[in-house]
This record gives C-alpha cells, sequence and structure tokens, in this order.
C-alpha cells in the first residue's frame, strides 16, 4: 500500500506535468515520467533552462541548477524538483502566474 | 539587335511549329509574331513613349504583351499590383484596355521618363518582405538567356561561350538549333524566373507550356497533359511533386529535367524527387535583380553535387564571399544579366557591379556553392543561428501541410529567440486527423529529423502564411504574426 507521501508525490506529478504542458504548449500525454527532454519533447538547453526558471517562479525560491547537470527526463526533473519545492505548493496546484 | 528579334528569327526558321501552348490552344511562332506585331503597333501609338504598359488577361494575353512592349519599345510592367486597387495607391492611372493590356499614366514616376526605350519592371521582396521594382532592359534579358543557353551547349558537348554584349549574344543565340523540348514553367509569368523561362524557350525556338495556374496539383496535371519535356518550380511546387511521385495511384510526367529555383531546396527533396520521377533534378541559385538564375548544378554533375549542393556559377557569372561575421560568408555575385537599377523613392538606382545576395554561402575548393541561410533572417538560439528557410522546407513535407513559414520571437532567456511555426492545412487534412494531433505530430517529426535547436517551440495553424511577391515566406508578416 502507497504511504501518504508516495500518494502525495504522484499527485504532485499530476499537477507538475499539467504545469510542463500547459507551458510549453504540448499534450500532457506526453509528459510522462519517461519521456526524454530532448528526443521526446524537443527541449534544448535553453529551453531546459526557461523551464527551471518558470518552475523557480512555482517553488518560490532558486533552485540548484548544478543538480540539473544529471536532469534527462521529466521523472528526473520533476525529482529534481520535488527535492527543493515544498509540498504544499505541488498540493495546491500551480502558482497563479504560471 | 533586340530580344525580340530573336522571336522574329525563330518565326522565319520554325514557322509553323508550337511556341506557346495553352489550355487546348497550340500558338504557332507564326500566330505569336503576328500577335506581337498587332499589339506593338497597338501600344506604340496608345502608349506614349515616357508611359508604360501594365499586362493583364489571360497568360496568352501578357505573353504577347511582353513581346510586343518589346518590339514598341515600351516600358512593360509585370507583378504589379494585384488588383487596380493598388495600382491607383501607387498613383498610376488607367488611361485605357484592351486585349488584356493597359496603359499606365505615370506622371508622379519620373523614373519611367529616365528610361528611353523598352525596361521590363517586376516588382520583388525576395525574403525581406519589402517590395520593390527591378528594372531589366534587352541587355540583361540578352545576357539572361545567353546564359541559360550556355549550360545546353556545355550539355551537347560544346563550350559555353563568353557573353560580351546584347548584340553579339543575340546573334549567336539566331545560329543554336532548338533541341524540341517543351518547357513549363510553376513559376508565376509575373516573376523573373517565369519570364527568364519564356523567353528561353521562344528565343530559342522551343515550346512553351502554360497551366492554367500555378496551383500544384494543376502544375502536375499539365506536366502530363501537356506532354512537357523540362518543368521550372519553386521548391515549394516541387515539395509537392515529390508528394505526388510518391503516390503510387497518380500518373506521373515523363521529364527529362526539373529545376528548382527561387529559395531554400531541401537536398532531401531533390533525392526523393529524382527517384520518384526518374529524371534529373539541378537546383538554381538567382535573385531577380541578377536577372533569374545565375549558379546551378548541373545536369551531368553527380547526385550528391546536384542534391547538395546550388552547382557554380554560370559560364560569365562571378562569384566571391565575403566575411560577415565568425560564423561565415555572404555570397556576392557580378553577372552579365544584373539589372538595369531598382526603384528607390522614385529613382532609377544603378545597382553595384557585385549583387549582395543576403545568402550565407561557402564553397569548395572545386567552385561548388552551398547556402546555408540568410544573413538577416536568422533566428539567434544558444549559439547558433538558425535559418528559418531549412525548418520550412522539413515541416512543408509533411503530407497535410500545405504552407509552412517560420520566425523567431524573443525568449524569455535573454539574447536567445524562440522559433515558431506556422502552417496553412491542405485540403485532405480535416478528414484525416485531430487538428491538435496534427501539430503534435508535426513538432515531433520537428524532434526526430532536425537539430535540437531547430525545433518550434509551437506550431500553430493560420488561414494564411504571409507571403512576398515571390511566393516565398515575407519575413516581416511572419514577424509581426509570431509576436501578435
Amino acid at each position: 500500500m502507497a504511504s501518504d507521501s508516495e500518494i502525495l508525490k504522484d499527485e504532485g506529478f499530476e499537477t507538475f506535468s499539467t504545469v510542463i504542458a500547459n507551458y510549453f504548449e504540448i499534450p500532457v500525454r506526453i509528459v510522462t515520467r519517461d519521456a526524454r527532454l530532448d528526443d521526446d519533447l524537443g527541449f534544448d538547453s535553453i529551453g531546459l533552462l526557461e523551464c527551471v526558471l518558470m518552475l523557480e517562479e512555482v517553488a518560490g525560491h532558486e533552485l540548484d541548477l548544478d543538480a540539473l547537470e544529471t536532469v534527462r527526463t521529466i521523472g528526473d526533473l520533476f525529482n529534481f524538483f520535488w527535492q527543493f519545492a515544498s509540498e504544499t505548493i505541488i498540493a495546491n496546484g500551480p502558482h497563479d502566474q504560471v | 539587335m533586340r530580344v525580340v528579334d530573336l522571336v522574329v528569327q525563330r518565326a522565319e526558321q520554325v514557322d509553323r511549329e508550337p511556341a506557346v501552348i495553352f489550355e487546348s490552344s497550340k500558338v504557332t511562332f507564326r500566330d505569336l509574331l503576328a500577335l506581337v506585331e498587332r499589339s506593338s503597333k497597338l501600344i506604340a501609338s496608345a502608349v506614349p513613349p515616357n508611359g508604360g504598359v501594365l499586362l493583364g488577361g489571360d497568360p496568352l494575353d501578357k505573353i504577347v504583351g511582353f513581346f510586343a512592349s518589346m518590339m514598341a519599345e515600351r516600358v512593360v510592367f509585370m507583378g504589379i499590383g494585384r488588383n487596380n486597387e493598388d495600382e491607383e495607391t501607387r498613383g498610376f492611372t488607367h488611361l485605357f484596355q484592351a486585349g488584356g493590356i493597359s496603359s499606365l499614366g505615370v506622371d508622379s514616376q519620373n523614373w519611367v521618363e529616365a528610361i528611353d526605350g523598352f525596361a521590363f519592371v517586376v516588382e520583388t521582396s525576395g525574403t525581406t518582405g519589402k517590395p520593390k521594382l527591378v528594372v531589366h532592359d534587352n541587355r540583361s534579358l540578352a545576357a539572361n538567356i545567353f546564359l541559360t543557353a550556355s549550360v545546353e551547349d556545355e550539355l551537347h558537348g560544346g563550350e559555353a561561350a563568353h557573353f560580351t554584349d546584347a548584340g553579339s549574344a543575340i546573334q549567336l543565340l539566331v545560329n543554336r538549333s532548338p533541341h524540341g523540348l517543351r518547357f513549363l514553367s510553376g513559376m508565376p509569368l509575373t516573376s523573373i524566373a517565369g519570364v527568364s523561362m519564356l523567353m528561353r524557350a521562344i528565343a530559342m525556338g522551343e515550346q512553351f507550356a502554360v497551366p492554367p495556374s500555378i496551383d500544384p496539383p494543376t502544375v502536375w496535371e499539365s506536366a502530363i497533359s501537356l506532354a512537357v519535356s523540362n518543368v521550372g518550380l519553386p521548391p515549394f511546387t516541387a515539395g509537392r511533386f515529390a508528394l505526388f511521385a510518391e503516390d503510387q495511384s497518380r500518373n506521373r510526367p515523363a521529364l527529362l529535367h526539373l529545376g528548382i529555383g527561387g529559395s531554400f531546396a531541401d537536398p532531401n527533396l531533390v533525392e526523393r524527387l529524382e527517384s520518384g520521377l526518374d529524371c534529373l533534378v539541378t537546383v538554381g541559385f538567382g535573385a531577380t535583380e541578377l536577372g533569374g538564375v545565375a549558379i546551378m548544378s548541373r545536369p551531368w554533375d553527380a547526385a550528391e553535387i546536384r542534391w547538395e549542393t546550388i552547382g557554380r556559377p554560370l559560364n560569365g557569372v562571378d562569384v566571391v564571399l565575403q566575411e560577415v561575421d565568425r560564423r561565415g560568408s555572404e555570397l556576392l555575385v557580378r553577372s552579365p544579366a544584373i539589372a538595369r537599377g531598382v526603384v528607390v523613392d522614385g529613382e532609377l538606382r544603378e545597382l553595384e557591379e557585385w549583387f549582395h545576395t543576403g545568402d550565407r554561402a561557402t564553397i569548395t575548393k572545386g567552385g561548388l556553392l552551398t547556402v546555408s541561410g540568410r544573413v538577416d533572417f536568422v533566428i539567434n538560439r544558444g549559439s547558433h543561428r538558425i535559418d528559418p528557410a531549412r525548418i520550412e522546407a522539413f515541416i512543408e513535407r509533411h503530407p497535410l501541410v500545405d504552407r509552412c513559414g517560420v520566425a523567431g520571437v524573443p525568449s524569455r532567456i535573454s539574447g536567445n529567440e524562440d522559433i515558431i511555426a506556422f502552417v496553412t492545412l491542405n485540403e485532405m487534412a480535416s478528414t484525416q486527423i485531430g487538428f491538435d494531433e496534427l501539430l503534435s505530430e508535426i513538432r515531433h517529426d520537428c524532434i526526430r529529423s532536425l537539430a535540437i535547436h531547430e525545433v518550434p517551440r509551437r506550431v500553430r495553424i493560420v488561414e494564411n502564411i504571409p507571403l512576398a511577391a515571390g511566393h516565398s515566406p515575407d519575413r516581416f508578416g511572419l514577424s509581426k504574426l509570431a509576436r501578435f
């Protein structure tokens, strides 16, 4: 049985993928955990940087860009974000300005 | 001798052979000359020497009017204004209309008075979206025919002669024998490319077939029904031809040679056309100011050369590369077919000897040129300068896309631009797939096949792509659309 934190994280991913899809105007169905940022979603380094800037606004604070080195998939990006963002923000949905 | 005198000579030589094939009628050289002479008298009597002739009517009217204006030694306007309102806003006043020919009052156009005799004025905007008038005369048009005919001389084992002056060039051309070719142009008769093919066909005693419209399916069907041997197409129409050729249910035209010119041609397109149509395909490079094609791959070149380069300068044309920045050089061309001038602020201004094409190019040791995009209208992203035409050419390969236009908009990441692609869809699109799914598919195709920095951030469906006079995308218009 999934723990509360796991359920919260799953719900958080749903919100996260919706935010990404809406922001970049791409179908939410392709923003899966396994989706590769470059080969599946077409994000180049500028796109990824923009994505991080947008997530910083959602999180309300700066993210550690060095940690981006290992980010390859949407799942990686979500884990990177989850590590820094408050659970409340994820659970309550995107920031108004997103 | 003038270019029109070549037509007179050909009428004597080939007399009852077809010159112009339009719809169900074949106009022989003799009949064409009779029509030209009659219209010439009409023009000479009705249009003052400082006036101009605006060609209207059907394609045959335009062809007759073009040569008749040459014969009457009057200025003839092609491709100016799409309707009467446009012409009125330019200060032109109609004096009369007869046989598809309109005379123009040009009191406010002082530059016309500076032209003594015949000139061919064509409106162009190239890729800049800024309309301008380019003025050609007997000298530049004779050189244009001479340069393109020299390719055939080379093809038939001869040595291409050098252009010295218009009179000598025409004398040499008179002695050339027709090869029994039938040309068809998918470029409008109002463009330099369309007129260039027309002049070359008629002046060389070959046949010129006119499709009812330059809509790609119509051009394709005309190429079959009129049994043409040579076709000249803009890249967009060539792209449609590639799709038609891959459709096993369609009949195919039996072509000897297909030439592509006008703007960027995707190497993959040349390969597909050669495979699908089983004919030689070459790519030409030129500009309205250069009198049409100035550089081209040759029919006898190896496939890789025809697919991947624009070939070499025509005999008599020179090129140099002028460094623009550390990323590359601009192609400069010197050609005997360069226009007499362009109209700037109501004045006719001569062009510089070396024409700045605005295109980035590279050249191999063997002299083969490759164009890699524009000096202007590139999209800056990361360390890359992206040519929108490359992306457009790729997206237009999609079977449901009609036209594509690509522009850059400022990115949220300072100093960069995001790529926005606009598409219009063809008639098959509405029945085959949902629009959201289609846009997603187009973008996914880009991800799979283009460099990652060339993938459009967004793809949007629009009713019309802003087009410049030559039917290539209007870069200013696209830029405005992207920022809207």
